[in-house]
C-alpha cells in the first residue's frame, strides 16, 4: 500500500484524487491546503507520495516541494497543476518533483504515474 | 501612425493589435477547457457587447499580471453552475454547496492555467501570473472598472447554457 498526501486549496480536486485512487492500492493518510499546511504534514505523517498543487494561499507548491526536499531528499513528490507553463514544470522537476500532471487531465494517464512510483 | 490615448499614455495601434491577440488567446483558452470538461460539441463564443456592466448571480474574478495586466470576470447563473458542477464531478447535481462551488472555481483554475501556458509561450516570457479565482455571490453584480480594452463574450456550454466572460485588459507589454 501506498501512503500518500494530497495537497491542493481546491475541496472538488482533494475529493476527485481520493476518489479516483483505487482503495487496494493507496491510503490518503492526510491533505494539506497550503504549501505551509503540506510541510508540516509531510513531517508529521511522512507520506510514501505527495501528490502537489502549484497554486495556493501562503506558500505556492514550488516552494513547498523546496521545504520538503530540504526535509527529506528522497521525498517523492508529483506535481498536480493547471499551470503547466514550460518554465514551472523546468522549476519543479530541477527542484526534484518526479513528474508533472497538468490538469485537467485524463485519470487513468494520473493513475499510471502515481502508481508507477516505488516505494 | 494613428495612435489613441490609454490612461494618460499615448500609444501605438502596435498595441491594440496585441491587445487583441491577447483576447483571442485567453478567449481560445476558454472554449478549448470548456470543451474538454463538457465535451458537447456545442461550445462557441459570441460577442455580446464591448463593455458588459452587469453580472449573474455568480461571478468570479482572475487577476492577471505581469506582461499582460487586467482581469477576466465569469459571471453565470445557477443552472450553468450546476451544469458545469455535474461534468466536472460526473454526477447529477440538485444543490450548489461547497463541492459544486470548488468545482466550478477548479473549472475557472484550469482556464486560467491553459491560458497562461498560451500567453507565456506567445511572449515567450514567463513574466506571466494569475491570481487564484475568486469567487462571488450576490444580487446586481457590477463591473466598474474602466481600462481601455474590455471585450464581453457569451460563451455557449450547451442548449440554454452559458457563461458571460468579460476581459479587461489595462496594458500589454509589447515582446
Amino acid at each position: 500500500m501506498v501512503n500518500l498526501l494530497i495537497v491542493d486549496d481546491s475541496f472538488f480536486m482533494r475529493q476527485m484524487l481520493k476518489n479516483m485512487l483505487p482503495k487496494d492500492k493507496f491510503v490518503v493518510v492526510g491533505e494539506a491546503k497550503t504549501g505551509e499546511e503540506a510541510v508540516q504534514r509531510y513531517k508529521e505523517l511522512k507520506p510514501d507520495v505527495v501528490t502537489m498543487d502549484i497554486t495556493m494561499p501562503d506558500m505556492d507548491g514550488i516552494e513547498a516541494l523546496k521545504e520538503i526536499k530540504k526535509l527529506d531528499s528522497q521525498a517523492k513528490i508529483v506535481m498536480v497543476s493547471a499551470m503547466g507553463q514550460k518554465p514551472m514544470i523546468k522549476e519543479a522537476l530541477e527542484a526534484g518533483a518526479l513528474d508533472f500532471i497538468i490538469k485537467p487531465f485524463d485519470k487513468e494517464k494520473a493513475l499510471k504515474i502515481l502508481s508507477s512510483i516505488k516505494k | 501612425m494613428p495612435k489613441r490615448r490609454k490612461g494618460g499614455m499615448v500609444v501605438s495601434n502596435d498595441l491594440r493589435e496585441i491587445e487583441l491577440k491577447c483576447i483571442e488567446i485567453i478567449l481560445n483558452a476558454i472554449l478549448e477547457t470548456a470543451e474538454m470538461i463538457v465535451g458537447s460539441g456545442n461550445v462557441s463564443s459570441v460577442l455580446i457587447e464591448e463593455q458588459k456592466r452587469k453580472l449573474d448571480e455568480n461571478a468570479i474574478l482572475l487577476g492577471i499580471a505581469g506582461q499582460v495586466n487586467g482581469e477576466l470576470i465569469f459571471g453565470l447563473n445557477e443552472t450553468a453552475l450546476k451544469y458545469i458542477a455535474s461534468k466536472m464531478l460526473e454526477m447529477e447535481i440538485d444543490e450548489v454547496n461547497e463541492l459544486t462551488t470548488s468545482s466550478m472555481v477548479e473549472f475557472i483554475n484550469m482556464i486560467s492555467g491553459s491560458a497562461t501556458i498560451k500567453l507565456v509561450d506567445h511572449f515567450d516570457s514567463d513574466k506571466l501570473k494569475m491570481s487564484p479565482p475568486l469567487f462571488l455571490k450576490g444580487k446586481d453584480m457590477n463591473i466598474d472598472n474602466r481600462p481601455d480594452t474590455i471585450k464581453s463574450y457569451r460563451v455557449s456550454l450547451d442548449e440554454g447554457i452559458h457563461i458571460d466572460v468579460t476581459v479587461a485588459l489595462i496594458d500589454v507589454k509589447k515582446k
